[in-house]
This record gives C-alpha cells, structure tokens and sequence, in this order.
C-alpha cells in the first residue's frame, strides 16, 4: 500500500508543488505545506474510491489542506481576507524576482483564497464542470468567477508592470 | 488569459523537473511530518484526556478522604464534568482527523466543519452557563452558609452576576480556541457564494 501510494505522489508531485507555491510565501511554509498535504493524502487514499479522476482528488486534498493550513501560518505573511496589502518579496526566492512568470505568480498571489484555486484549475485546463465538482459551487458561478479573476488580473498586472 | 496562460504552461514544465522529489525523499518527508503537526497535536490531546482523568480521580478521591457530607454529590457532579469533557475532546478529535475527501466536494467539507464548529460554540456560550447557574442553584444551602444573613433574592441576584461572568469567559476561551478557525472557514464560504 505504502509502496503505491509513493508511486502515485512521485509521478503526480507537481500538483502538490502547484498548490504549495501559489498558497505560501516562503521556503519554509512551502516546505511545510508540501508535507501537510502528504499527511491528508496518506490518511485519506483508503477512501479513494475512483469515483473521480485521481488528480482531481489530489487537487481536492491539496486545496482544502492549503486553505485550513493558512490559519496556521497567517502570522508568517501578510493574508488578510485573501488580500495582500503588500507581498513580501523579500522572502520570494531569487528565481522569482524577474520574468513574466514571476508578474503573473504575484498578481495571482493578490487574490483571495477560492479564487486562487479557481485560477489554478484553469490553467491547468480543468474543464467549468470539473472545477464546479471540485470547489462545489454551479457551473455558472465557475465562469462568473473566471470572468471576475480576468478582469482583475488584468487589473493588478497592469497596475504594478504597465 | 491566453497569454497568462502559455506563460504558466512554459513555467510548469521548468518547475516540475526543478523540483522532482524521488520516492525516498517523499518517504522521508512523510516521516518527518508524521512525528511532527498531526501526531503532535493528536498526542496533545490524548495526553491532556489522561491528565482530566488523573485530576477528576483525584478530587473525587480527597472528597472521599475528607469524608465531606456531600462527598457523593460533588463525585458525581466531577465525574459528570469530566463526560462533558471527554465529549469535547471527542469532538475536537473528530474535527482535526475525520472527513470525507473522496465524496464531499471543497464547499461540503468546509460547511460540515463550520456548522460543527458553529454547534461547538453554542455549547461553550450557552451551555456552560446553564450548567454553571444549575449547578449554584443546587449547592444554594451551601453559599447561604458561606454567606450568612443573606436574602433569597441576594443570592439569586450573585448567581446572575457570577453566570454572566461565566458566559463572558467561555465567550472569549470560545474565542481563543476556535475563533481563528471559524473566521477562515468563514471567509471561504463567503468567498464560495460571492
């Protein structure tokens, strides 16, 4: 069991990276996270019952443990109601401090927590269907709030690059 | 957002082999973790059930040594307290560890939790001053020995005055052991429905 469940995370890992990156500011939460979200998955895999595809159930592990893994390191950032007054750049590794990628991580770093999730999602080609079964939330509420993320996304990058 | 997301795709394959982890290493992380949060704050509360249990024993047991006249009362009253207790940390043990990932959409686990937490709170705001007032009421005979010449009025006036204090304090210890928590599932399913 345990042998497998190791198989499944190191050709699947890169969703946990995903997550961790988008709902932490630093190595060290990044770090603790990542191992948060392990811990979920092991006590969970028992119950994974293939009703849905094994990555939207990583998703779904991964996402919830990043929200309620927040409260515990709000006093390591600046997370207020999902919005960031400033971002602590300082404590952003030196690959992120240039490139188009980096504008785009920190503009998505400004939204709050379902968004974040949502944005993830459907970059990652999730279908409105899919991330409705995910987040629990209607189809119509998916594009009405990919709609809104557009736009502020638009908004935060052209802000702070031009 | 097409832009957006060909920057993203072109990222993601750089950052997945930057960060490929290996089966031994993911193994080790899982070790550390495991002996770390969730074991921890698991062992926490067993440990704090076990001292709950020793220190009821204990009370129950001077009562007994002292040969108090309401030594059975006062027993059974401890060892109710410490059911009620037990029930928290049940319940507590309950929100940490248990919910259903495979059938329960995000916006389902996170509602259980709060209406868990949300009936958590009407227990410590609510209940324990209803206990608190019946159980003063029950020793009356007691505090009118403790306070002599007082009126029957007097007496209830105090209880009011003692269980408003009491429902202020489980107020804020409601506060201080679940109130961030609360604030965070509520923020999110706020988020959901906006």
């Amino acid at each position: 069991m345990k042998e497998d469940f190791l198989k499944m995370i190191t050709e699947h890992q890169n969703i946990l990276h995903k997550v961790c990156h988008l709902y932490t500011n630093t190595s060290e939460d990044r770090e603790d996270l990542f191992q948060e979200i392990l811990i979920q998955l092991w006590k969970s895999i028992h119950r994974f019952k293939e009703k849905s595809k094994l990555s939207t159930w990583m998703y779904k592990v991964a996402l919830h443990t990043a929200f309620t893994h927040l409260k515990r390191s709000k006093k390591h950032n600046n997370h207020q109601d999902g919005i960031k007054e400033s971002i602590d750049y300082q404590h952003l590794p030196d690959r992120y401090d240039e490139g188009d990628y980096s504008k785009l991580e920190k503009a998505i770093s400004q939204l709050n927590q379902v968004d974040k999730a949502i944005t993830l999602l459907y970059l990652e080609k999730h279908s409105y269907q899919e991330i409705s079964n995910l987040m629990g939330i209607s189809e119509t509420n998916v594009g009405v709030k990919i709609s809104r993320i557009k736009t502020k996304l638009k908004t935060i990058m052209q802000a702070q690059y031009g | 957002m097409d832009e957006l997301q060909n920057i993203w795709d072109a990222h993601q394959d750089k950052v997945g082999k930057e960060q490929h982890l290996d089966e031994f290493e993911i193994k080790q992380q899982l070790k550390v973790k495991s002996n770390d949060a969730l074991r921890r704050i698991n062992s926490v509360m067993r440990l704090d059930v076990i001292i709950m249990v020793i220190v009821t024993g204990l009370f129950i047991m001077v009562t007994f040594i002292l040969n108090l006249e309401s030594r059975y009362t006062i027993s059974m009253i401890l060892f109710e307290m410490m059911i009620v207790l037990g029930a928290h940390y049940w319940m507590k043990h309950y929100l940490i560890n248990k919910y259903d990932l495979d059938n329960d959409n995000i916006a389902e686990i996170i509602t259980k939790k709060l209406k868990y937490l949300k009936w958590n709170k009407h227990i410590y705001i609510y209940g324990i001053p209803v206990f608190f007032f019946g159980l003063y009421l029950y020793f009356q005979n007691v505090w009118a020995q403790v306070i002599p010449n007082v009126t029957v009025w007097n007496m209830y006036i105090i209880g009011v005055l003692l269980t408003i204090f009491v429902y202020i304090f489980s107020k804020r210890l409601h506060n201080f052991l679940y109130g961030k928590e609360l604030k965070v599932l509520e923020d999110i399913i706020d988020q959901l429905d906006q």
